[in-house]
């Protein structure tokens, strides 16, 4: 307890002197971040030649371009041919599954990480980022473009899926590397109810969305998905990316609500939710992405 | 009891002292506030003392009600600095600082903290953080300087390794590791000057190298001494008493090499010979040995691409029917499709050399699992024949693992226990154990080879026996006793219902001999060779099978 900011800085550094690995090339997800850029002049031939050198990923892009969902009549055997019929952004969304999904694999994580429940709630999470970032930043929107630039949304929905999906990363890796305090939080956690932030901060003085922030950042991902990550938690200390961080939390703390009907939002979530933002416009929006996601599936991934 | 004692008292901190002294004038005006100016300085100096440690999970104390805001807005704000110093101390960039409003004036203070990380960031990439030592990356570094500071004189780079580190760490737990790696950073440390460097290079590895020694005898006996003392060091456990077991590796300047990262790689080199043969020694380079290893390792990276990118397919050779020249079956034979690897043989060393074969022996099961369950209709009744490496997975659990459909596979799969596994007595049990589950038959591979022995044959009994090549080549031209030794072998499995393979047939000669023998069945060149799509014999082979079945069936039956 007494030295927990050098203990945690020591913890990061080791983390990052040997970071976990991508089952791909470390340029591909900045690459891609550039492509999808609007004006970006980045060539996607080499998002392909990157692609091509992960036989995983390559075979993941082509089933994925080849299976219902573009209903084509022909077969797309190329990885140029498949981008372009996904499009880029579908294309950095299955990366970074892909990435996740080998990664969350690969960890040796202790028996008691439950691994399926890990997954619901990040792509509830995600999910339910993607139809706040809808609401909010709407042309009418509590933090669309009439919003003074302070309360503006810059994150555009993908990314807010994307934020959902790797809000939790930090808790794999604490779990991975140190699964001694990991156990220790989890089990402080359950004895006195504590939200596993608050069990974080009560053990070490540090939590796993700095953790997290600071390996995406290690992966070279972009400060508009890092910086939520890092402070989903604690929205209250953001000066930069505000809406965002508030959103990735209200998110986070909605993903735990049952999704049978249009909620009641609690007090965790009002605390974080924009000002101006109509409750109910946001409680009915999740409700309907849950619905769909239901609908649809959302275990594209599981493979 | 007084109010000045009481205020002498606040103002030097002993707050408890303080509101004693205020609670006894209880009567006298002001004393009430006074008592609850004592509490609040009290209750925020815990508060501060957790601060400044760091511990931002404390609140404002309730009793300063009063500018709880204020300590709020101090509070968030210490929080946001403390997550930013530590992203930043692992490299993330530290957003602008700009409404820090009342902490500026501690501002400079905490950007020269942020530098002081940031120097420590440097240093500890440079460090091990355990140990202090420099890590392998300074330890070239340096290594390059020294050498090109003294060119002339003789230096020595010993590799050491902790052989009893691991037992250590698995009996006595970490934290007396911990004790047994500041003991040998201890002793190494005592041949420190300035012209020896030292690194820890691994969890279990340190490096030294001293420079200036006027000759090799001299530079070889600094590598012995240390040897002798490290190895003469016992540490004190909490129940044991450990000794240090070290292996070094020794490479010499400039006998060895010139350049310090080849010094370096020899004396790994040499430290890893010593761990592998003679654990605990120290062994000067060898460059015979390294030349002989060199090979091996430069293609390590290329089986990890193999594994990784699962290079592999299986190319398919018939086992043909010696009775009417219709395929029994084909063996699935394992070939890379990169050009790194002259022959699955040559994979196979490679795999075993790396401690990779349960991985590639997973990979194969895996892949022909697959094939098989795409392939199976077109299959009919023939048998797949595969080898299975190790017999690692030659277990109902892991093939269930494989395939959903395992069971159906498994009815047309052959397994060939090879003739370089080497585990007799759990071999049997598992296969017996395995043939009560599945449906798959068990052959013995290349028999009379290496372990493929008549042991193996009586403790296994397998369905299908294949014969090595090296009774088959030149049959016709054999010894008599080879053949009658053949024939008793032929005897015995056909009274045990084992079907009999002549491997490696290669001339027309050969293939009649052995159906004159009466074999079963026969795989070889003069058939057909390895392929990847599934072949039939031409017609004009079936039809020479026939005619020597026919010829031979009067004395075989």
């Amino acid at each position: 307890m007494m030295q927990t900011q050098k203990e945690s800085r020591l913890f990061l550094q080791k983390l990052l002197q040997n970071p976990p690995m991508l089952p791909f090339d470390p340029k591909l997800l900045p690459l891609l971040f550039a492509v999808t850029q609007d004006g970006s002049n980045a060539s996607v031939k080499t998002v392909v030649a990157l692609i091509e050198q992960s036989p995983r990923l390559a075979t993941r892009v082509l089933a994925v371009a080849n299976s219902a969902a573009y209903g084509l009549e022909f077969k797309v055997s190329t990885l140029q041919r498949a981008i372009n019929i996904m499009g880029l952004r579908e294309v950095r969304l299955l990366v970074l599954m892909v990435g996740m999904s080998s990664f969350i694999r690969e960890a040796q994580l202790p028996k008691a990480f439950d691994t399926n429940k890990f997954w619901n709630h990040l792509l509830s999470v995600a999910n339910i980022s993607r139809a706040l970032a809808n609401v909010f930043g709407g042309t009418d929107g509590a933090c669309g473009p009439d919003a003074s630039p302070d309360e503006r949304l810059v994150m555009v929905p993908d990314e807010a899926y994307i934020a959902g999906l790797l809000h939790d990363v930090g808790k794999v890796f604490l779990a991975a590397t140190r699964p001694d305090i990991w156990e220790k939080i989890v089990e402080m956690e359950q004895a006195a109810d504590m939200d596993m932030f608050e069990a974080e901060h009560a053990e070490w003085g540090m939590d796993h969305a700095l953790i997290g922030a600071a390996v995406l950042h290690h992966w070279k991902l972009p400060l508009v998905l890092t910086e939520p990550i890092n402070l989903h938690h604690s929205p209250e200390l953001a000066t930069s990316f505000k809406m965002e961080a508030r959103l990735l939390a209200v998110a986070n703390c909605l993903a735990r609500y049952s999704h049978d009907t249009p909620a009641t939002l609690g007090d965790d979530v009002l605390e974080y939710l924009p000002h101006g933002c109509d409750p109910e416009t946001v409680s009915a929006a999740v409700f309907q992405s849950m619905a769909n996601a239901q609908r649809t599936g959302i275990a594209e991934l599981n493979a | 009891m007084d109010i000045e004692t009481g205020l002498d008292n606040l103002l030097q901190g002993r707050f408890d002292a303080a509101l004693a002294e205020f609670e006894g004038c209880g009567q006298q005006p002001g004393a009430q506030k006074l008592c609850e100016l004592a509490r609040v300085c009290a209750d925020l100096s815990a508060y501060a003392a957790a601060l400044a440690e760091g511990d931002f999970s404390v609140r404002p104390p309730r009793s300063c009600r009063n500018f709880s805001s204020h300590l709020e807005s101090l509070h968030a704000k210490l929080k946001r600095l403390a997550r930013q110093l530590l992203l930043f101390s692992a490299g993330y960039p530290v957003p602008a600082i700009e409404d820090m409003g009342d902490l500026s004036e501690g501002l400079n203070f905490l950007i020269n903290q942020a530098h002081t990380c940031k120097k420590q960031v440097e240093h500890d990439q440079n460090h091990d953080v355990e140990t202090g030592l420099m890590n392998r990356k300074a330890f070239v570094r340096g290594l390059r300087e020294a050498l090109q500071m003294q060119p002339g004189k003789f230096g020595v780079l010993f590799s050491c390794g902790l052989d009893n580190l691991k037992y250590v760490n698995d009996t006595h737990g970490y934290d007396c590791g911990d004790m047994y790696i500041s003991k040998v950073v201890e002793v190494l440390r005592m041949c420190e000057n300035e012209s020896v460097l030292l690194a820890r290079t691994a969890g279990n590895e340190f490096a030294v190298y001293a420079h200036g020694f006027d000759s090799e005898e001299s530079a070889m006996r600094f590598a012995q001494d240390n040897r002798k003392t490290l190895l003469n060091t016992t540490i004190d456990l909490p129940n044991e008493m450990v000794r240090i077991r070290a292996s070094l590796g020794v490479a010499v300047y400039p006998s060895d090499a010139m350049t310090g990262d080849v010094l370096m790689n020899y004396a790994s080199h040499a430290m890893f010979e010593v761990q592998n043969f003679n654990r605990g020694t120290l062994m000067r380079f060898n460059p015979e040995i390294y030349r002989a290893k060199a090979n091996i390792l430069s293609r390590q990276e290329r089986l990890d691409e193999l594994l990784e990118g699962q290079l592999i397919r299986f190319a398919f050779q018939p086992i043909v029917s010696l009775k009417d020249g219709s395929i029994y079956g084909y063996e699935a034979l394992m070939r890379s499709t990169t050009p790194h690897f002259a022959s699955p043989l040559d994979m196979l060393q490679l795999a075993e050399a790396q401690s990779k074969l349960p991985q590639l022996e997973h990979l194969t099961f895996r892949m022909i699992f697959d094939w098989m369950g795409e392939h199976l209709a077109s299959l009919g009744s023939k048998k797949i024949f595969f080898n299975a490496i190790s017999a690692q997975y030659l277990d109902v659990n892991e093939l269930r693992s494989l395939h959903p459909c395992y069971e159906e596979i498994s009815r047309n799969m052959v397994f060939e226990i090879i003739e370089t596994a080497t585990s007799e007595d759990g071999l049997a049990r598992k296969i017996r154990e395995l043939r009560s589950q599945v449906a798959a038959f068990i052959a013995i591979d290349d028999f009379g080879c290496a372990h493929s022995n008549a042991l193996r044959l009586l403790n296994i009994s397998p369905e299908i026996l294949k014969i090595d090549s090296f009774f088959i080549r030149s049959i016709h031209k054999a010894p008599a006793a080879k053949k009658e030794f053949l024939s008793n072998i032929l005897v015995y499995c056909r009274s045990k219902g084992i079907l009999t393979v002549a491997e490696g047939v290669e001339t027309h000669e050969e293939l009649a001999s052995v159906i004159a023998m009466g074999f079963d069945l026969a795989q070889g060149f003069y058939l057909a060779r390895p392929n990847f799509a599934l072949q039939d014999l031409a017609p004009a082979q079936v039809e020479e099978i026939s005619v020597l079945a026919a010829a031979f069936g009067a004395s075989s039956d």
